[in-house]
């Protein structure tokens, strides 16, 4: 019951194109959790208590595509509370999107979500759910044969069910209203994500560049010359399926190439000295008035015991973990493909032009996750409708988040190669 | 001692023609000799009649989703976006203008703007893909398959693409609703073409 009542607020709150405010808590706020400094008890933004990181506007390839131009821009605002969390409010639309795709965008690696309105974790069935209220009924929901219309949006979210289809012409409606929410000037939020600083990689849209994380406490002070080794970056793709891919105007099914890609980014190994001190015991030669005598000396006198302490310099080392904060994969028609399709082929077929010889995605590094110390990124792009014949180069370009002894490191490899063929009819005489 | 020639009328008959029509290219030729513009003249309006193209009239759902695509896909770097914007919303519905303002311009200006993008197009109609009724609105929606050609199409662009668009009816007149995504259109591509 407080599910639906809740959802039903979100719903509401959703059709009023109003600034952020969030309303009727209910429950309210702890203000003891996280979510404490951010909303108060009342349900509204604590904007005096955040600093404002911005607007960040960035390609995600879970976003919708414009036939012939693009994807549309994930958009979100993000601020900071004074302890160092990270709250991210994307936009209607983003949101949307990001609830269709919650594994690829980066919403189930939050921390914590609150749903404004509605005081609760939403996951994103239920976000979608709420979203979609007045433009899907339940007749249509039960028509496709499902009882319980969570049952009918989580298969939304696993790819079993078509929501455009189900939304059909009401789309242009559920999509204005969308675009209507997220206008700037009159953003509204439905949705707040928070992440702790640990997490900041987790973001979206990568840790923000301007956000001041908690410093996290620097090795003590080396006695002896130090050194940084940062772990090693590896890059490795390749191709899923088919065996042996056409290219797309031979490909009648439009079947396209599934490609992998995995980028591991090793731990940064910090060498330096700590000063430990070393007692040692020697037997100097005994003297009246120096006490009872306890040795020998190295010459054969009685002596006395003499503790003296030194300071040694010891080597250690300390491990730093170290992970993604953006990511993009590329596929690129390697040269030597370019100059026999201008040299070789063009014999064959006169004026080639290249069709679209370089591709790239835009990766999330969020889903990412450490194995041990390493850590390791996969991403994979299905069917991908590639038009020149020729050997693809892989390669990742991308950036660290770097550690308390290193900065981040920008990167560009390459990992792979996958080809594409142009079948050729031969007339045998 | 008298001889008689019997000619037969059909031999007369062909003597005559074959008179007739040397006659003439004599003087079809006498004719061009002393004023070859006419000739020519003759000639283009021969050719002209016989390079007319032939006229297929669409339905004027298909003649509204061609020209909102011509204007959608008719860019130019050195005009602004509001124009560009303006050509578009004045043959959508206010939905769909709504949708072009707050979701398409934006990517659209930066994918011009980036490549400097300056290009006219041809759009054909392929068929209708989908008739339907939304709830709360009078009329009907169509989509239909679009085949858009960009006639200077920007470095990793296909020159030629499939596009899906929405119309709707209103007072009488058809207008664009909106371009689907291709993630929407990707259940119309899976179906076989009758």
């Amino acid at each position: 019951m407080k599910r639906t009542l809740t959802l039903l607020v979100l719903a509401i709150l959703l059709a009023l194109p109003a600034p952020v405010l969030a309303q009727s808590q209910d429950p309210p706020v702890d203000p003891n959790s996280a979510w404490g400094e951010v909303v108060d008890s009342n349900g509204n933004i604590r904007y005096s208590n955040l600093t404002d990181l911005g607007t960040v506007r960035q390609s995600a390839n879970w976003m919708p595509n414009i036939p012939g131009i693009g994807s549309l821009p994930a958009s979100y605002h993000e601020y900071q509370t004074p302890t160092g969390n990270i709250v991210v409010l994307p936009t209607a639309t983003t949101l949307f999107f990001m609830a269709l795709n919650p594994q690829g965008s980066g919403l189930a690696q939050a921390d914590s979500q609150l749903g404004l309105g509605a005081g609760m974790v939403l996951e994103a069935p239920g976000i979608i759910k709420g979203m979609l209220q007045g433009y899907i009924t339940p007749d249509v929901i039960k028509s496709l044969g499902y009882v319980s219309s969570d049952d009918f949006f989580t298969d939304v979210i696993n790819g079993k069910q078509d929501i455009w289809s189900v939304l059909g012409p009401n789309t242009v409606d559920f999509l204005t209203d969308l675009a209507k929410q997220s206008l700037s000037g009159t953003s509204f939020y439905t949705m707040l994500l928070l992440y702790t600083p640990g997490d900041c990689s987790k973001i979206p849209s990568g840790c923000p560049q301007n956000a001041s994380l908690p410093s996290v406490p620097k090795p003590p002070a080396s006695c002896s010359a130090t050194s940084v080794k940062s772990g090693a970056i590896t890059v490795a793709a390749k191709k899923l399926a088919p065996l042996n891919p056409l290219v797309v105007g031979q490909d009648t099914a439009r079947r396209g190439v599934d490609i992998t890609w995995e980028v591991t980014v090793g731990p940064t190994i910090y060498t330096f000295g700590i000063s430990v001190p070393i007692t040692t015991n020697t037997c100097v030669p005994w003297s009246s008035g120096a006490g009872v005598p306890n040795c020998k000396t190295s010459n054969g006198k009685i002596g006395v015991l003499h503790a003296s302490t030194t300071n040694v310099c010891q080597q250690r080392t300390q491990i730093f973990p170290e992970a993604l904060k953006w990511t993009t994969p590329s596929a690129s028609l390697s040269q030597k493909s370019r100059d026999w399709i201008f040299n070789t082929l063009s014999l064959l077929y006169p004026e080639p032009y290249l069709h679209h010889p370089n591709f790239s995605f835009a990766g999330n590094p969020a889903t990412g996750s450490f194995q041990g110390d390493t850590f390791v990124w996969d991403f994979t792009q299905t069917h991908i409708q590639v038009a020149d014949p020729g050997h693809f180069d892989l390669g990742v370009a991308g950036a660290t988040t770097g550690t308390p002894v290193s900065s981040w490191r920008g990167f560009s490899k390459s990992g792979g190669q996958f080809p594409v063929y142009l079948e050729e009819a031969v007339i045998i005489q | 001692m008298k001889r008689e020639i019997q000619i037969s009328r059909q031999t007369i008959n062909t003597a005559i023609f074959l008179i007739v029509v040397l006659a003439l290219i004599g003087a079809g030729f006498l004719i061009v000799r002393r004023d070859p513009a006419l000739f020519s003249g003759v000639l283009a309006r021969l050719e002209g009649i016989t390079s007319t193209p032939i006229q297929i009239i669409q339905p004027p759902d298909a003649q509204a989703v061609v020209k909102a695509l011509t204007a959608f896909y008719t860019l130019d770097y050195t005009e602004s976006i509001d124009q560009w914007q303006a050509g578009v919303c004045a043959l959508s519905t206010p939905n769909g203008c709504q949708l072009i303002q707050s979701l398409f311009a934006p990517t659209v200006r930066q994918v011009v703007e980036a490549n400097q993008v300056k290009t006219s197009c041809t759009v054909q109609a392929v068929r209708m893909v989908e008739e339907s009724t939304p709830q709360g609105h009078d009329g009907v929606t169509h989509i239909w398959q679009m085949e858009v050609t960009l006639d200077n199409p920007w470095p990793g662009e296909n020159p030629t693409m499939t596009v899906y668009a929405e119309v709707a009816q209103a007072n009488g007149t058809w207008l664009l609703n909106r371009i689907l995504f291709d993630q929407e259109a990707a259940r119309f591509a899976a179906t076989p073409t009758p």
